[in-house]
């Protein structure tokens, strides 16, 4: 079991700014499979920019990402993305095709062929689809679908990149309660089958329910990481929201709810 | 539409639409003639007619067709724009002052089309030198290059126009508008065409990630900044040809790929060979009006493809909704 517990991702003394605000400075994080680390933060503190260098999106100042201990640039784009899934947030293209064919992109890193993709692609995409309950909008043009189904249809092409590690920025985003739940539960079974799991959330009942780990972001550039139990604590969530919270206990489960 | 249903339906326009082009001009011929002549090695005027003037203008016409569409098809890709077309960088403008500034100074065929290739390679690198960035993931600096150079040229080919006089602005503006009478270097265009669009179909399924959000095709594992120059230079390399072939032919390298994509297909697999077949097809009806309609008179072809696309793709959009 010891290379189970090799670190996959790893930010090594990383600092990273955007535009001249400071995101974090020389952050040093170990992420292992099987481990699911919740980053939490105000908006525009620059979670998504966290998550992008750690994708290998963003160049940092300083430091480096390194995956299974070598460094992200070194990776060719193609190898990474057979083992790293990335979950924009805003993917800022328009797809003209079907739900199905944006589905079977996540495909692409692994496609044996140039020309197309083959009948286990086919397969792969259609279990996503099914996982993300969206097998009745298969044919669908993707540019029709609705915010949430489309936010699915995402999450979808990213577990049909069966990747080792995923970088999910607000999974949960757009999703009503019934698909937040699920979505949830499909990330946990993925945890547990030894994937490395990396999201931004803003829901603290989530972070607590399925993070192990926490990335506190703070508005100054400080960040706080560490055992999601350890740091989810009323002071912390305070200080890190910059408002009043009150701690409801409701069934074992602590809830924080913004507002007097 | 199933996307081999179109590509079968577009493959059978093919004949239809070079038989027509063959048949029509200022002496029209019947099928059999045609057949005849086409077979034949009768040296009537039918046979001369069909060899020596129209066989090479409909291959000019359908592959030029297919040049632009195929330029469109990859633009759109490139700078994720659904209005972007084989002229949006500027290359049509580099190469119109290039072409009219020959004609100007009373410059022969050859020349002219020297000085246009001059032009538009000019265009092809200042665009790229001062609009690419490697390693940056946004395309609205070399758009807006683009953009930018094609009003420059803009204002430059309307000095020429006004320093122009009599018959050379005649010639100037069958340039600008299109026009496929004196094509020359037919077989290199095919094999532009040919060549660009084998590549271009084997490695579709990249177009397809690319065209759906540049992190997005990053973090699949496509080299973007890599996909984006070949995109560029390949989309350059068919422009100059149709360029060199007919002049600034327009509406052919914007519509005809969103055509396709009205009629469903959009997977580039499919997109790219189906907007080849239709804009080589598309353009050789358009180029046999032009010839046809005040016949002895040749009109522009570029106000036929205009003609005719404007009402077919008005139609296919309010189908649609």
């Amino acid at each position: 079991m010891q290379a189970f517990d090799n670190p996959v991702l790893e930010a090594h003394k990383l600092t990273v700014a955007i535009g001249g605000k400071m995101i974090c400075r020389e952050l040093d994080i170990v992420i292992r499979p099987g481990e699911c680390w919740g980053v939490l933060g105000q908006n525009g503190v620059g979670k998504t920019t966290l998550l992008r260098t750690m994708a290998g999106l963003h160049t940092s100042q300083a430091g480096m990402v390194s995956w299974n201990g070598v460094a992200l640039a070194a990776h060719a784009r193609r190898s990474l993305a057979q083992h790293m899934g990335v979950l924009l947030q805003n993917e800022g293209g328009e797809f003209w095709g079907s739900v199905q064919e944006y589905v079977l992109l996540g495909r692409f890193p692994h496609r044996a062929s140039l020309f197309g993709y083959d009948a286990q692609d086919e397969a792969l995409a259609q279990q996503a689809l099914a996982q993300m309950e969206l097998e009745g909008l298969a044919q669908r043009p993707h540019n029709t679908l609705s915010g949430g189904e489309r936010q699915r249809a995402a999450i979808a092409q990213a577990l049909a990149q069966r990747a080792q590690c995923y970088l999910l920025d607000e999974p949960l985003q757009h999703l009503d309660l019934r698909h937040q739940a699920q979505t949830m539960q499909v990330f946990s079974q993925l945890k547990e089958q030894g994937c490395a799991l990396m999201m931004v959330l803003h829901d603290t009942l989530w972070a607590q329910r399925c993070c192990d780990h926490v990335l506190l972001q703070f508005a100054d550039g400080h960040v706080l990481h560490g055992k999601a139990q350890e740091l989810l604590t009323r002071a912390h969530l305070e200080a890190l929201y910059q408002c009043p919270l009150r701690e409801l206990s409701v069934e074992g489960e602590r809830w924080f709810v913004a507002g007097v | 539409m199933s996307p081999r249903v179109l590509f079968s339906l577009l493959l059978c326009t093919v004949p239809l639409s070079l038989g027509f082009g063959l048949m029509n001009g200022s002496l029209p011929l019947a099928p059999i003639e045609v057949w005849h002549a086409l077979l034949g090695n009768n040296e009537d005027t039918a046979t001369e007619v069909l060899w020596q003037l129209r066989l090479p203008r409909v291959l000019a016409a359908f592959v030029c067709g297919g040049l632009l569409a195929l330029s469109g098809v990859l633009l759109q890709a490139l700078l994720r724009n659904p209005l972007a077309d084989p002229y949006i960088l500027g290359i049509s403008g580099g190469a119109a002052v290039g072409a009219l500034a020959a004609m100007l100074l009373g410059a022969g065929l050859a020349t002219t089309q020297l000085s246009s290739f001059t032009g538009a390679s000019l265009a092809i690198v200042a665009v790229f030198g001062l609009g690419f960035r490697h390693g940056e993931r946004n395309i609205y600096r070399l758009l807006l290059t683009g953009v930018v150079l094609s009003a420059g040229c803009g204002a430059l080919i309307s000095l020429l126009l006004t320093l122009a006089q009599g018959e050379q602005v005649k010639g100037m503006l069958f340039w600008l508008m299109g026009d496929l009478s004196h094509s020359q270097g037919l077989p290199f265009a095919w094999f532009v065409l040919l060549a660009v669009g084998l590549c271009a179909t084997v490695l579709s399924g990249g177009l397809d990630v690319l065209a759906g959000g540049l992190d997005k095709a990053a973090a699949l594992g496509v080299a973007v900044g890599r996909w984006q120059a070949g995109l560029y230079f390949a989309a350059a390399v068919l422009t100059v040809t149709a360029l060199q072939l007919g002049g600034s032919i327009g509406f052919v390298g914007l519509m005809i790929p969103h055509a396709i994509r009205l009629l469903g297909v959009s997977a580039h697999r499919w997109l790219i060979p189906s907007s080849i077949l239709l804009g080589g097809s598309f353009l050789v009806l358009a180029d046999t009006l032009a010839r046809m309609v005040w016949s002895p008179l040749q009109l522009p072809v570029g106000i036929f493809t205009a003609l005719l696309g404007v009402p077919v793709l008005l139609w296919l959009l309010s189908r649609r909704s």
